[in-house]
């Protein structure tokens, strides 16, 4: 079996879903940690496009984009199933996936901006939440049912993440009690153990953000 | 299949439905194409897209799907008998499913500036759109199609830009063929198949409708 790396940065969501979903699939590989400040060949040689992480090196062949890794490494490596087989369960999956990838991660960063900006990110936030809230979990312990799925990777930076951000941008808007079904998946995520065992540490990632803002 | 309700949500311009369209002709599906009024949105449509309220909704025997890639997808796995529009080979797929992405984080939005920004906003919209074609070209390099031999994944997300190449021309005072010549004879090429040419718009009533947006918009 030909090798796998992954390079990848600390703690970059991003990186950390494939790495979920490589231990979830018992696939070995090697990590490469990446400085974005310093670029090393290797990533700029293997995305070229966009220059970014994490970046999968599959017998010598680079795939890029957190989402396109995961649905090659569900194809290449099919033990363990991360996505239904169901082709409109696929479409769900798939739809649930692309809302977090456009109102996610990237909106919780502008917490760290000001004024009309930050406003703006905090009511788009919970549009989002109330949102995946209502429509994506209903009664399923995670998105897909009752095993963990892609889209339960792609929410994942929720589990740890979101709660650093607000905690540093001094937000309050993931409240247990309004978001009950997104609160009791944030801790059946956590509770599974290739999850609990890669996680970045809590205090860790304060002292990065803070650092970084 | 010969019981499937097929229904298409859509608006005639949108290059998101002419790529569901494009799909739906490749594979041959039966469908009813339904034109909808995004200013007074249905109420079939906010009940099949409550998340969004956006074309294109496939509905399936009932069921919606959206998001216009997302059912592309889903129309090659749901209709796997016939043309497969994605490789079957798992990298090959991944490039695939790469470029395409590319084409979404790129394509529209720098056009999209192209028509309604002006100055320096503009310039650099143009700029960016011209850069992102030629990476696409690159990425073509000999082959006819991007799917290879045949129409695949990639070109069903690219080619409906195509149709509003000559709006983003016109608004932005550039010529695409000058910079890109062969972005556009590929289009071409696209459009001699007739699963294409009966599923895209006129490049100029898409002018018209930009016109009437600008207009609407207070950018004429």
């Amino acid at each position: 079996m030909a090798e796998v790396k992954l390079l990848g940065t600390w703690p970059s969501p991003f990186s950390y879903r494939v790495i979920w979903a490589l231990k979830l699939k018992g696939i070995p590989y090697e990590y490469f940690e990446e400085d974005l400040s310093n670029k090393s060949p290797l990533l700029l040689q293997c995305n070229p496009v966009h220059k970014k992480i994490p970046v999968l090196i599959h017998g010598g062949k680079s795939i890029c984009e957190s989402i396109v890794i995961l649905e090659y490494l569900e194809e290449t490596w099919p033990q363990n199933p991360l996505m239904p087989d169901d082709p409109y369960e696929r479409a769900l999956a798939r739809f649930w996936v692309k809302f977090v990838e456009e109102k996610g991660v990237a909106v919780w960063v502008k917490f760290f901006s000001s004024g009309e900006e930050k406003e703006k990110a905090m009511k788009d936030s919970l549009e989002m939440l109330k949102t995946i809230e209502e429509h994506a979990l209903g009664k399923k312990k995670f998105f897909c049912g009752d095993k963990i799925s892609l889209v339960d990777i792609a929410y994942g930076w929720m589990a740890r993440w979101m709660e650093v951000i607000e905690e540093l941008a001094g937000v309050k808007l993931f409240e247990p009690q309004k978001f009950p079904r997104l609160h009791a998946w944030m801790k059946d995520f956590k509770d599974e153990p290739m999850i609990k065992e890669n996680l970045p540490g809590h205090d860790e990632m304060l002292v990065y953000f803070k650092n970084k803002h | 299949m010969a019981s499937d309700q097929v229904t298409l949500l859509d608006l005639w311009a949108s290059p998101f439905g002419m790529r569901v369209r494009l799909a739906l002709a490749e594979k041959g599906v039966k469908y009813e194409y339904s034109e909808q009024d995004l200013v007074n949105k249905s109420a079939l449509l906010l009940q099949m897209n409550p998340v969004h309220k956006k074309i294109p909704v496939l509905v399936h025997n009932g069921k919606p799907v959206c998001e216009s890639l997302i059912i592309v997808q889903y129309i090659d796995e749901a209709w796997k008998d016939k043309a497969p529009l994605l490789p079957s080979d798992p990298y090959q797929r991944a490039q695939s499913r790469f470029w395409a992405d590319f084409v979404d984080k790129k394509i529209y939005d720098l056009g999209r500036k192209i028509w309604t920004e002006k100055g320096e906003d503009q310039e650099a919209a143009k700029k960016g759109f011209i850069d992102s074609l030629k990476l696409l070209e690159g990425e073509l390099g000999d082959k006819p199609y991007f799917g290879g031999e045949t129409i695949g994944y990639v070109d069903i997300a690219l080619v409906p830009f195509y149709t509003w190449f000559y709006a983003y021309e016109t608004t932005g005072n550039f010529n695409i063929e000058a910079e890109c010549p062969k972005m556009i004879a590929y289009c071409k090429r696209c459009l001699q198949k007739e699963t294409v040419s009966k599923s895209l718009e006129d490049p100029k009533k898409v002018y018209d409708f930009v016109v009437m947006l600008r207009k609407k918009f207070g950018l004429e």
